[in-house]
């Protein structure tokens, strides 16, 4: 009896029920998708290097998963209390009928079940579709084959399913509990008169809106001002002063919103005067006290949203763009002999005897290596290798050249170019020199034409975007840079990588003929660049320099690092794939946990309002005006955080565009365009359902 | 509003209107229908105030939601301004209320989000009338029904019967064929009461068509004609006459008395 009861109350408010259903669906076959990525081990042929990267994508969402279920136990319950107000009068007159309060707790507890088991059920099954598109799409990016021969594998995760089972059912407890509470706690008198109770109404001083309102975007504009000037790259009172204020500003802006659209409008007396203008606005402002906090949340949870994916899937299209730059040699290995800085000066690293065996090689890397292989016996190194050159990076420790000497010698800021991602202190950092001979070797091995440098001329060397205009500036002003007390003039940029590496970042170091490195020049790093015939030398090269790299032998080459070509493919895109994912997983649950939340806000207001349509009805308004109303107030609602929010991630994403660029350049123009059409979709659809679940509620 | 064609032209004609509620399939007939409106017929003349009485549950109620065109009759036509509203559906049903109809309701029934002036404006604005006409109207309106003072106002600020007139100027501000009131004083005390139907009066001598649904035989006291109602039946019907109101009131009463006494007995007497 209860049950069929519950049964034909869902089925009567399916418009009440739908945000709540697709709510739930949307967050079950996200939640699902993304928690069963992992299997997708199973089923594609991966390499090590992104089977080792899958499992830390698998990790860190499961930990992102924990903060998505919190969002989503609070989404459920805001909608519950939604419905549960709604039919208080319902449940009174239950009550009033001799039925014991518990049944009523059963009856709301049993409707709560049916739509939560079909959402779920639902939900389970679009979230196999798209843990299935998923697939593709991580095939696709991985460049990795479905491991069965048909091409064709059907991804399934029961730890997954288990998981997404587990945790919605102690969501829909923790919902169906406070549920029980809320009816079990209700007076009867209350649930019988819940209809007759009108909001209080609070008169805002329409001119005091106009000056609240200026003061936001005022605010607003400040911070904005703020954060570009100061960048996001280490915590600042400015960076803090610059977050509160865009709270702050929000949160006024939505306060005066209202107000400021009303009194605008009034100025303009025949679009004041035309149709349910006046009552549209009046019914935006009447809500003003109740709305303003959420829309603020949802505002600042669109710009977070917004911001992670744009940042999310920049670093990605950063990290894949420099990948053919920074690959051009079959591998490289690399072995740091030291550090220095204008403060502590050179500081030779502790190699102990590996140290020992590379000063006897007289630090050439390929000597040093081939000794290796033999002693170790790992094979005939040269048989792998068809070319080699080595690249030293050295420093006079006597007085290296710094940041801060190439700024006074030009009269630049670095901070000018590279905004707000540099480190506070940059100028002590060294600037290291490169030899003519060697730097022509690695671009000839990489098959690109040699540099000639005239008469008391250098070149520079940066594949950074963060550098590259400070250094192309400097070049314009002719400037002139000390090395060991020869006045070398800086001739020419190259944005070239001289190695095989997974994220570029030489920010600078200058090339000079040979003669002009002084004999005790400390040498900092050495990177050997080689170049293999074929893929199954480069691999074999790549174990062969991990066996040398392991060794505790002491007679041999001591190796800080060895990426082959195929080592930085599995990582860069296994770390921009790790990256974006996260970043559209997160992206959107909070982009439907807003839309959601805007939309049962406009749902709750429109059914407090139907006496009011119904008004208008009497009063012979037509259908098509009364639809327009609710059409711009939900307009209204969907609009403005979503404006506001897309302002404050332009203004963040300047900021962003500075810190990925660490990575590499920020493409963001592809990427906003993506962004901005997938969160449209979901948004639309929501905004659809809300006007037209709030059109029907108006109806009454 | 002597906008007839020749004098004291009929604004409503009601011919024969019959309401029955309830489920009207063959299986044990009659037993679940309710007979609101039993053939009910009249009419009412350009300028008219009229007032229409009866018990609760004698349909006069019905009856207006049948004017009203919120409900619509089981058989029977209404007429008004010349046009069968009974045969009028969706579209053209929201139009004839908006440009031919104005409402008083018996809680003043203000939006309670706009001011007195944009309550009484709105009316206008849904019939798309140009705004520079619709200030000059709202405040000829409002100065007919006294409530300058109170136009900057919302309803919560105002009292019960200064929203009463705010919605009989709202009614009035389009100048409707026939403004229909439902128990317009029920709400009010004695005071707010006797304002607002001197108000009516006022609009009334003007030149609107008033038709008043109400149980209080003070209020009915204020009309011209008075049609009487009971179980869904014309009971009868009393005009003024030229009386002053406190005779008029006096014939009221008798009618009221004699309809509460006469159980179910046929007093054709009053008919005329």
């Amino acid at each position: 009896m209860l049950a069929k009861l519950a049964l034909g109350n869902v089925r009567k408010s399916v418009a009440d029920f739908g945000i709540y259903f697709l709510t739930i669906m949307l967050g079950v076959a996200v939640f699902y998708a993304f928690n069963s990525m992992t299997a997708q081990q199973g089923v594609l042929a991966f390499s090590e290097t992104q089977d080792k990267m899958f499992s830390l994508l698998g990790m860190v969402i499961g930990g992102v998963s924990l903060f998505i279920a919190f969002v989503l136990v609070f989404l459920v319950v805001y909608a519950n209390r939604f419905l549960i107000r709604r039919r208080k009068k319902e449940f009174g007159l239950y009550l009033m009928m001799g039925m014991r309060t518990g049944d009523v707790v059963k009856i709301v507890a049993l409707e709560s079940l049916i739509v939560g088991a079909a959402s779920l059920v639902v939900g389970l099954l679009v979230g196999f579709g798209l843990s299935q598109l998923l697939l593709y799409v991580t095939s696709a990016l991985f460049q990795a084959d479905v491991a069965d021969a048909a091409g064709f594998a059907f991804v399934f995760s029961a730890d997954a399913l288990v998981q997404t089972v587990a945790v919605f059912a102690v969501i829909f407890v923790i919902a169906a509990v406070l549920n029980a509470r809320t009816v079990a706690k209700a007076k009867l008198i209350d649930l019988m008169h819940a209809a007759g109770k009108s909001e209080d109404m609070k008169l805002t001083s329409l001119p005091l809106s106009l000056v609240l309102f200026a003061m936001s975007l005022v605010i607003i504009g400040v911070s904005y001002k703020l954060l570009i000037d100061n960048g996001l790259m280490e915590p600042s009172p400015q960076f803090a002063a610059a977050t509160v204020l865009v709270c702050v500003g929000t949160v006024l802006f939505f306060y005066a919103l209202s107000g400021f659209l009303l009194k605008l409008v009034q100025l303009a007396r025949p679009l004041y005067l035309s149709g349910l203008n006046m009552f549209t606005l009046r019914q935006l402002n009447a809500k003003v006290n109740t709305t303003f906090a959420s829309l603020s949340i949802v505002c600042l949870v669109l710009f977070l949203a917004i911001t992670s994916v744009c940042g999310g899937i920049g670093i990605r299209n950063a990290l894949v763009s420099s990948i053919d730059a920074s690959t051009a040699y079959s591998a490289t290995v690399s072995t740091n002999f030291g550090s220095y800085n204008d403060e502590t000066g050179f500081v030779p690293s502790d190699l102990g005897e590996f140290g020992e065996f590379a000063k006897q090689q007289d630090y050439d890397a390929v000597v040093g290596l081939r000794a290796s292989a033999q002693t170790l016996g790992l094979g005939d190194f040269d048989a792998l290798v068809e070319g080699a050159a080595q690249v030293d990076l050295l420093v006079d420790p006597q007085d290296g050249l710094t940041m801060g000497d190439v700024e006074a010698a030009s009269g630049l800021k670095l901070a000018d170019y590279a905004g707000s991602a540099v480190n506070s202190g940059y100028e002590k950092f060294p600037v290291y020199v490169m030899k003519l001979s060697q730097v022509n070797a690695a671009l000839e091995l990489a098959g690109k034409p040699a540099l000639t440098l005239g008469a008391g001329e250098c070149a520079v060397f940066s594949d950074s975007d963060l550098t590259r205009g400070f250094y192309e500036q400097a070049i314009e002003r002719g400037t002139s840079l000390d090395v060991s007390g020869h006045a070398f003039a800086l001739a020419s940029f190259h944005g070239d990588t001289l190695q095989t590496t997974p994220i570029p970042m030489n920010t600078g170091a200058v090339v000079v003929p040979d003669d002009a490195i002084p004999a005790d020049a400390a040498l900092i790093q050495t990177m050997l660049n080689v170049q293999c015939a074929n893929d199954e030398d480069m691999t074999a090269f790549g174990e062969m320099m991990t066996a040398v790299s392991d060794t505790n032998e002491p007679n041999t080459w001591p190796i800080t690092m060895a990426f082959t070509r195929a080592d930085v493919y599995d990582q860069s895109i296994g770390l921009s794939t790790v990256v974006s994912y996260l970043a559209i997983y997160l992206g959107f649950v909070l982009v439907v946990a807003c839309a959601a939340i805007l939309a049962i806000q406009q749902l709750s207001d429109a059914s407090d309002s139907a006496p009011r349509y119904a008004l208008l009805r009497k009063l012979g308004a037509p259908e098509g005006m009364i639809s327009g109303s609710i059409f711009v107030q939900v307009l209204v609602y969907f609009l403005f955080p979503l404006a506001l929010a897309v302002a404050h991630s332009c203004c963040a994403l300047v900021v962003v565009t500075d810190v990925v660029a660490v990575f590499g350049h920020l493409d963001i123009t592809e990427m906003a365009l993506m962004c901005a059409a997938c969160f449209l979709i979901v948004y639309g659809a929501y905004f659809a359902i809300t006007y037209l679940g709030a059109r029907k509620l108006a109806r009454g | 509003m002597s906008n007839g064609k020749h004098g004291a032209t009929t604004v409503v004609e009601v011919r024969s209107i019959s309401k029955r509620y309830g489920t009207e399939a063959r299986k044990r007939a009659e037993a679940n229908v309710t007979q609101a409106l039993d053939r009910v017929s009249f009419t009412v003349a350009t300028g008219e105030f009229v007032g229409i009485m009866g018990p609760s549950g004698s349909g006069k109620s019905t009856l207006l939601n049948c004017l009203a065109t919120i409900d619509t009759p089981s058989s029977g036509q209404i007429v008004i301004g010349g046009r069968t509203i009974t045969d009028m559906r969706g579209k053209e049903l929201s139009d004839f209320r908006r440009n031919d109809l104005g409402f008083i309701f018996q809680d003043a029934n203000l939006l309670d989000t706009l001011t007195a002036y944009e309550n009484i404006a709105l009316a206008l604005t849904i019939q798309k009338t140009p705004a520079r006409e619709i200030d000059t109207r709202v405040r000829e309106a409002a100065r007919t029904l006294g409530i300058e003072d109170v136009l900057e106002k919302h309803p919560f600020q105002m009292s019960g019967g200064q929203r009463q007139r705010v919605a009989a100027a709202r009614a009035t501000v389009t100048r409707p064929h026939l403004v229909l009131a439902d128990e317009p004083t029920g709400a009010l005390d004695s005071k707010s009461a006797r304002q607002l139907l001197e108000s009516l009066e006022r609009l009334n001598a003007q030149g609107a068509t008033i038709l008043m649904v109400t149980h209080d035989s003070m209020s009915a006291s204020y009309c011209g004609r008075i049609i009487f109602i009971k179980d869904g039946r014309l009971y009868g019907e009393l005009r003024r006459q030229g009386a002053d109101r406190a005779t008029f009131h006096h014939h009221i009463v008798g009618v009221v008395t004699d309809m509460s006494d006469a159980e179910g007995e046929e007093v054709a007497a009053h008919a005329c």
